[in-house]
């Protein structure tokens, strides 16, 4: 798209009313948008194609609509994370990977849906209503970065931004058979994204191909002084896939404890297919063991919930967010706006982290869980020692019914399984599409690198996409 | 280990996994604060319960490593201050403002 915009073969006014028409088509059904920024979106089309007719540069992104997760801001336009606390919120900064995308001249078109706070795997803890899967209305597209999967998989934009702290790109675009991109924790600046997980929470990016991911990691990657943690640039990925044609030379791990009992019969199939197709193109199989990994929800759930505990203490009515008024007093006042803008999972996760964290049980549960993540670290350097990248199936199930699993938080936290552990470990991790269930639910697999080397799973997925055509299904017409 | 000298025979200690009755539900909504309706506080014992029993073993598991430390990020940016939101942007947001300040209900008695 951006080619075409460059070369004048295509306007990126037109590229935005393509868009923002496909939306108002579907998304009334699918309902991936909180919000859709039309007359921005025009105007900095229009602003680029001025800029195009006289002859300036123009970035990588140029006129390529995109879509922004719903806690990242952008200056003057509402954030709310999927959650009533911060409905009315109206962001007083432009978060930095928001920022890039901006300089690389792409189209912000709106901001998509997700379970509030990053906290759920369907959508459905959206204060504003669930995201539906484009495949079929009645499944959920995965989450907490539901809508912005279910918007690349409709076409609605060819990218759109995502977070990820624990599974939140990869399984939703697992689940809407499209291809999903956690960097290294750090690699992409998270200021201005909405905290949940700080030790875990990443920025990452939703596509149809991987291609189009290293494209974007490449105008988002860097070192941004809003962000401490934030990583020094690395060298460019997306010229590197140009000579890309086969995966000879490439070791391949799986871990028998993420490809064996648990996993649904098709899913795991299409895994092994996966791994069938690389062996074909050139890379060698072998098994590797990352023993820990059993408990790696337990660990993901004991820190991710006491680093939420702390990170939404500051929603006390006072600052920003809803504050529910009539309290005489203000501890008070903050009870009564948390307890009326937090949502039912939202509001477990606190009491959770609050436990694990709190005196004497600190050691047994938040101790222990950190103790678990060291271990995990270890158990994954010891498994790249004999390859150079892992594969295994990115949700144990298929995309599932609506509803079909509210009840029961901890067997859908134990839906998690297989994309926590990169997660605590910090690692990049891509899920692409591959496969589909016999009746037509997309499936997807994971490809985990050491940190800092994102080339090595956009090469590889690179590779097979260019010889498959598993990422150009397209549900809708 | 030491020649000599006896192999460990107990296991680590641990800790049974508390019960979750209406006292740690109340002090946890009390330190979260977070209202609950008392017609909640069943269900909510019985969903932390089955978290807490699944999740209790964990010290069990790696007993003799370290912590996680968190990972260091790139080099930190010179400690100058620089560009902040002004005050009209930062009150932009709160749910009551007044005389460039933050209205919240009393907090000391007169």
């Amino acid at each position: 798209m951006a080619r075409a915009v460059a070369a004048g073969h295509v306007t990126a006014t037109e590229g935005v009313r393509a868009a923002l028409a496909r939306i108002q088509q579907h998304d009334p059904q699918l309902r991936a948008f909180v919000e859709v920024w039309p007359e921005r979106a025009l105007a900095a089309a229009a602003a680029i194609d001025r800029r195009r007719d006289a002859g300036e540069h123009l970035g990588p992104l140029a006129g390529v609509p995109v879509a922004i997760k719903d806690n990242l801001l952008l200056a003057g336009e509402r954030a709310s994370a999927g959650s009533r606390m911060l409905e009315t919120f109206r962001a007083p900064y432009t978060a930095s990977a928001v920022q890039r995308l901006l300089a690389a001249d792409a189209i912000v078109i709106g901001r998509t849906n997700m379970d509030e706070f990053g906290m759920g795997s369907t959508t459905e803890t959206s204060a504003f209503g669930p995201t539906r899967n484009p495949f079929d209305a009645n499944l959920v597209p995965g989450g907490s970065s539901g809508g912005s999967a279910a918007a690349v998989a409709a076409d609605f934009c060819p990218l759109a931004l995502g977070s990820d702290t624990g599974g939140s790109v990869r399984q939703p675009a697992a689940f809407c058979g499209v291809t999903g991109l956690k960097p290294t924790w750090g690699r992409v600046s998270r200021r201005g994204l909405v905290a949940y997980a700080s030790s875990l929470d990443c920025v990452g990016a939703i596509a149809r191909t991987a291609e189009d991911l290293a494209l974007w990691l490449d105008t988002a990657a860097g070192q941004d002084p809003g962000d401490a943690t934030s990583l020094p640039a690395t060298p460019p990925v997306v010229t590197q896939l140009a000579a890309a044609n086969d995966l000879r030379g490439l070791r391949i791990g799986l871990p028998w404890e993420l490809n064996g009992p648990g996993l649904d019969d098709e899913v795991a199939a299409a895994t092994d297919a996966l791994g069938a197709a690389a062996r074909e193109h050139g890379a060698e199989l072998v098994g590797v063991s990352l023993p820990t990994v059993a408990h790696a929800v337990a660990a993901y759930y004991l820190i991710a919930t006491a680093e939420a505990a702390s990170n939404l203490a500051r929603y006390d009515g006072v600052r920003y967010g809803l504050r529910r008024s009539g309290a005489s007093r203000l501890e008070a006042m903050t009870t009564a706006s948390r307890s009326a803008g937090f949502g039912e999972e939202v509001q477990l996760r606190i009491l959770l982290g609050t436990f694990a964290s709190s005196y004497g049980y600190e050691a047994q549960f938040h101790g222990a869980a950190q103790r678990v993540r060291a271990r995990l670290a270890a158990d994954f350097a010891a498994a790249f020692a004999h390859c150079d990248v892992l594969l295994s199936p990115t949700s144990p199930v298929p995309p599932f019914p609506l509803g079909s699993r509210r009840d029961d938080p901890l067997a859908m936290w134990l839906c998690d399984a297989l994309t926590v552990p990169a997660s605590l470990a910090g690692l990049p991790a891509l899920s692409q599409p591959w496969g589909a269930t016999a009746d037509g639910r997309p499936l997807g697999s994971t490809w985990t690198a050491p940190a800092g080397r994102e080339d090595l799973v956009l090469r590889v997925a690179h590779v097979l996409q260019r010889h498959s055509d598993h990422h150009l299904r397209r549900p809708l017409p | 280990m030491h020649p000599g000298r006896a192999t460990p025979s107990i296991a680590p200690h641990v800790p049974t996994p508390p019960d979750v009755d209406r006292a740690l539900i109340e002090r946890l909504t009390s330190l979260s604060r977070l209202f609950l309706p008392a017609e909640r506080h069943e269900a909510l014992a019985q969903r932390l319960q089955r978290i807490v029993a699944a999740f209790g073993s964990l010290a069990e598991v790696a007993d003799d490593a370290e912590r996680a430390t968190p990972a260091a990020g790139g080099p930190l940016r010179a400690d100058v201050p620089g560009p902040t939101l002004s005050v009209d942007e930062v009150l932009a947001n709160a749910p009551a403002a007044a005389a460039n300040c933050f209205v919240v209900p009393r907090v000391v008695d007169a």
